[in-house]
């Protein structure tokens, strides 16, 4: 090939300087000049042709030809600014919302756990009839037990969540902690970035006391500095030796499932404690890496075998308490994938209903255009390069589409991320990723593909005498255009239909939920926890007069109606579930588990500070203390349930239990019940005890005040700080912030549906439009014709009217069909509303009908104000 | 090729040319339009080259490096590019022409010899 090649003008030079000395010789040999320039001419050939083959040989066609189809491309696009911009938006809007969506559910559900072989690695916990069926966390001797007796899986840990203070020259700060065994990160597989993470046996008691921190802590508090390994650093009172630090990108555990998304910045070694040795004290987590070659189905077979062994062990603990293995994987993602597939359905078909309505603007202009590529045609366009041309045209909207989309969706991620609700987790791993670009890539040539073959083959199998015939406006591409036209249009109408159900059926379950009593008053209340550093606390008697004095410090400040500590407050997903016994009844049956309930241990101004209202008895108060009458106040539900047709005031049950029997304690007091565990949750059973009574290191502040409940904060804080100086407060929320986030995760998606359908209906409004506007175009003569002949003006509307509450209709039955169909995949997410709500189904359909005929009402306004004497002479 | 205008002048076949196009060249440097005028003058007006269709060939023959080509000065004073053999040209056209002539030979003996005009 050559290396440096002749400009054309150098070619074209040549091939003149050919022809003169060709004149020349022909003049010398007596031919006039013109004569010679004539035969000269005649002797070379088609001159035109010979520099039009130089051009060609040895350039890369495609890529000029590409270069002249875009540039042409681009000046037509331009050239109508208005079709343009509203393809590339609706483009960028449909495609931005899906890779928004796409990406927050790439990041939740699809995309693998930063683990090393993460498929390999399972959480384990226990079920069975005593949490009443749901999974319940893990017991220590239990894990011990399991971890001996097991060879399916090669690593296992069990770990707690612990609240740490650290405190030393850095300052003291509070944060969420993880205690865990030894083979914690053995079991994960991930490298510390610094350092090391725990040596066999670390967790013992006795050995020196290591930390492993996360990277967001090391950053924060020792500002990255490299040579952290090693320090010391004192957390709860007791000295560690910093031993590593973890990657960035680490996570362990990914969430909590639940409401609280907190990252877990510390890692230590199982401390000691009662639970450690208490069977029946579930407050631990397991998780295990499987060995080689074994799978999930042989945990699982392995566990229940082990289970049922445990269980003829110890009877009283392990009765009918089973080992459930999920994969991490679906541990961490389970309770909300069903929602996010939702959410990517809604996407999805908002995306196509997007794409049907760019595929008729993108078919109203081929034919518009179809005289010009039958000119094309004529003047020696080759079909392939009709097709290739429309197809750069519809390529370089969707790729613009795209751009934008992306735009779009890279803000919305952001959005999702800020905005979204804190029970998702992986939330905030969300981002736009390889994943995201290749599919957002795909769709986006795919889309500009279809738009450009289907318009441009229909467009190129042009009959040139009869396009060249036809007038502009009425050209058509006859019966299977105008069926084309009505299928998209009919599946839009549907789609939107099937959103709107969608969509209806989470606001009604929205606004039921959101209807609910929580059983408690909610405005006015802050909150804080308060964790008491187990050495200088050890005594419970001391830590239930600290929680004393805090509550008079608490109430002696302006602005605090009423205060009160508990160790399970509603909606925060911490409680203190566990048996217990009822006088008098009969011990539990073989193959039963006894009653199972939330013990929340509270001071006696903590009714009258929730706002939960007294039913019958009393309340707890301050006599109620060590060596008093133990008593209990207990929920309206409790009463119920036990004690269904007496009063339960005077009777006597156990939370408690030693060698010597059951610690009866006397009910005084029946409250009304809270949805302790969330609003949509199943409530349970509550017994209240004196916290004076059964003390607790953590415990959660209550106050309710008379104003603004974020002003007393400063003033909880002195007033702890004046109790004991080193305890710090921390984790401040309003009841009223814990309502809302309980709530959120509906919200959003309820949210984030509406949008779509709103937008849904919008994009079937444009394309009802669209076809009436098509037709009553095609059909000018038409009803020129009619009106010459005598038809009223409202007869013409009547006419196009007609034909398209048709097509909504066939729409609306189609969609109502596809909804009812898909209506067990919603069934999940909806609460107190049927799949199948007939009202929300008539509503919709009503709703329907009305926008489709609005939006066909004003095509056919115009159609009457077709002037017969203009349709009938344009021919 | 275009129409002809003397029914006797035979078309040339592509690929033919590369090879009469180097024989041109053995006498000495010529410009596109001596080249044509030279295949039509020595074939006795038989072989038809219309002059354009030289070119694509000439760029062949170029990029193959078998011809160098330079702007220069015609006879009568016109700018003309002269094309000259290069020696590689040379090897080739000897390697062409006894090639040419082989196939010649035997299509001739094929079809016979030529029976004599009536």
């Amino acid at each position: 090939m050559s290396w440096r090649r002749r400009s054309q003008a150098d070619f074209d030079a040549e091939v003149e300087a050919h022809l003169q000395i060709e004149i020349d010789r022909l003049r010398e040999s007596g031919l006039s000049p013109e004569a010679a320039e004539a035969a000269a001419r005649r002797a070379f050939g088609n001159v035109t042709a010979a520099q039009e083959r130089y051009y060609e040989s040895g350039r890369l066609l495609f890529w000029d030809r590409l270069a002249q189809d875009t540039r042409f491309a681009v000046r037509l696009l331009a050239r109508s600014p208005v079709l343009t911009a509203a393809v590339v938006a609706t483009l960028a809007l449909g495609i931005g919302a899906t890779s928004a969506v796409f990406s927050l559910v790439h990041a939740v559900v699809l995309r693998p756990l930063a683990y090393e072989e993460p498929d390999r690695l399972v959480q384990l916990y226990e079920s069975g009839l005593r949490s009443g069926g749901e999974a319940d966390w893990v017991s220590f001797p239990n894990f011990r037990d399991w971890h001996a007796s097991t060879r399916v899986f090669q690593e296992m840990a069990a770990y707690r969540y612990a609240l740490l203070t650290m405190t030393g020259a850095e300052g003291a700060e509070s944060m969420l902690g993880l205690e865990a065994t030894d083979r914690l990160f053995a079991v994960l597989r991930v490298p510390p970035l610094l350092g090391r993470t725990f040596l066999p046996g670390e967790d013992a008691p006795g050995r020196p006391r290591v930390a492993v921190l996360s990277h967001g802590l090391w950053q924060r508090r020792y500002g990255g500095d490299p040579q952290v390994v090693g320090r010391s650093v004192s957390i709860d009172g007791a000295s560690y030796s910093i031993v590593g630090v973890m990657p960035a990108s680490f996570r362990f555990p990914n969430a909590i499932p639940g409401e609280v998304v907190v990252p877990i910045e510390l890692w230590i070694p199982m401390r000691a404690s009662g639970d450690l040795e208490d069977r029946d004290s579930h407050n631990f987590w397991a998780v295990a890496r499987l060995a080689d070659g074994a799978s999930v189905a042989q945990a699982r077979a392995a566990m229940t075998t082990i289970a049922r062994n445990l269980a003829r062990q110890y009877p009283g603990s392990n009765k009918d308490m089973g080992v459930t293995v999920k994969t991490l994987k679906e541990y961490v993602s389970g309770n909300v994938r069903p929602a996010l597939l939702v959410m990517l359905g809604a996407v999805v078909l908002v995306l196509l209903l997007t794409c049907a309505n760019i595929a008729m603007l993108l078919l109203s202009r081929a034919e518009a255009r179809r005289r010009e590529m039958a000119v094309r045609h004529a003047l020696g366009a080759s079909r392939s390069r009709l097709v290739r041309q429309t197809l750069t045209e519809s390529l370089l909207l969707a790729l613009a589409g795209a751009g934008a989309g992306l735009a779009l969706a890279h803000g919305g991620t952001r959005l999702l991320v800020r905005f979204g609700p804190a029970g998702i987790p992986r939330l905030d791993q969300t981002a736009i990723d390889t994943g995201v670009l290749t599919f957002t890539a795909a769709i986006s040539v795919g889309v500009g593909v279809l738009f450009g073959i289907a318009p441009a083959l229909l467009g190129a199998r042009v009959n040139v005498h009869g396009a060249l015939k036809q007038a502009g406006t009425r050209a058509s591409l006859g019966a299977a255009g105008r069926l084309g036209r009505q299928a998209l249009v009919v599946g839009q109408l549907a789609m939107a239909v099937m959103l709107l159900i969608g969509a209806g059926l989470l606001v009604r379950s929205f606004v039921r939920v959101a209807g609910l009593d929580p059983g408690f008053r909610a405005p006015q209340v802050m909150t804080a926890v308060v964790s008491l550093s187990p050495l200088r606390y050890r005594d419970p008697a001391r830590q239930a007069a600290f929680f004393e004095e805090v509550v008079r410090a608490l109430e002696g400040v302006s602005g605090v109606r009423s205060a009160a500590v508990t160790n399970s407050l509603p909606l925060t997903g911490i409680n203190d579930q566990g048996g217990f016994t009822v006088e008098g009844r009969p011990a539990p049956a073989p193959g039963e588990d006894g009653p199972q309930a939330n013990r929340p241990r509270v001071s006696p101004g903590y009714f009258d500070t929730m706002g939960i209202r007294l039913l019958d008895g009393r309340r707890l108060d301050e006599h109620d203390r060590v060596g008093a009458h133990a008593v209990a106040v207990i929920s309206e539900l409790a009463a119920r349930t036990y004690w269904p047709d007496v009063s339960p005031l005077g009777r006597r049950l156990a939370v408690s239990w030693t060698d010597a029997g059951p610690e009866w304690r006397e009910i005084v007091g029946v409250v009304e019940s809270t949805r302790h565990f969330g609003l949509e949750a199943p409530q349970k059973a509550e017994i209240y005890v004196p916290q004076a009574q059964s003390p607790s290191p953590i415990m959660m502040l209550v106050v309710r005040t008379v104003g603004d409940p974020a002003a007393v904060v400063p003033a909880i804080r002195a007033a702890v700080t004046r109790v004991d100086p080193e305890q710090s407060v921390f984790a401040f929320q309003t009841m009223e912030e814990l309502l809302e986030r309980s709530g959120a995760r509906r919200r959003f998606q309820t949210a984030l549906v509406s949008v779509f359908a709103s937008f849904a209906l919008l994009l079937a409004a444009v394309g009802v439009y669209g076809v009436m506007a098509h037709r009553v175009a095609q059909r000018s003569r038409e009803i020129g014709v009619r009106l010459a002949l005598g038809a009223r003006p409202r007869d013409v509307v009547a006419l196009v009217l007609r034909s398209g509450m048709a097509l909504t209709a066939a729409g609306t039955i189609a969609g109502l069909a596809g909804a009812a169909a898909l209506s067990r995949t919603l069934s999940s997410l909806l609460f107190g509303v049927s799949p199948l709500d007939p009202a929300t189904y008539a509503g919709v359909a009503a709703a329907l009908v009305l926008v489709a005929g609005a939006s066909a009402y004003v095509p056919s306004r115009s159609a009457a104000k077709v002037d017969p004497l203009v349709t009938l002479r344009d021919e | 090729m275009s129409t002809q205008d003397d029914p006797d002048r035979v078309a040339l076949l592509q690929g033919t040319l590369d090879v009469l196009i180097l024989r041109t060249l053995v006498f000495g440097p010529q410009h596109g339009q001596g080249i044509a005028r030279a295949i039509l003058q020595s074939s006795e007006d038989v072989l038809l080259v219309e002059h354009g269709a030289l070119y694509p060939a000439l760029q062949r023959l170029e990029a193959q490096g078998w011809i160098d080509a330079k702007w220069g000065t015609s006879s009568n004073n016109r700018k003309a590019r002269f094309y000259a053999l290069t020696r590689q040209g040379r090897r080739q056209l000897a390697r062409e022409t006894s090639r040419w002539r082989k196939m010649a030979a035997a299509i001739g003996r094929v079809l016979g010899p030529e029976p004599v005009p009536r």
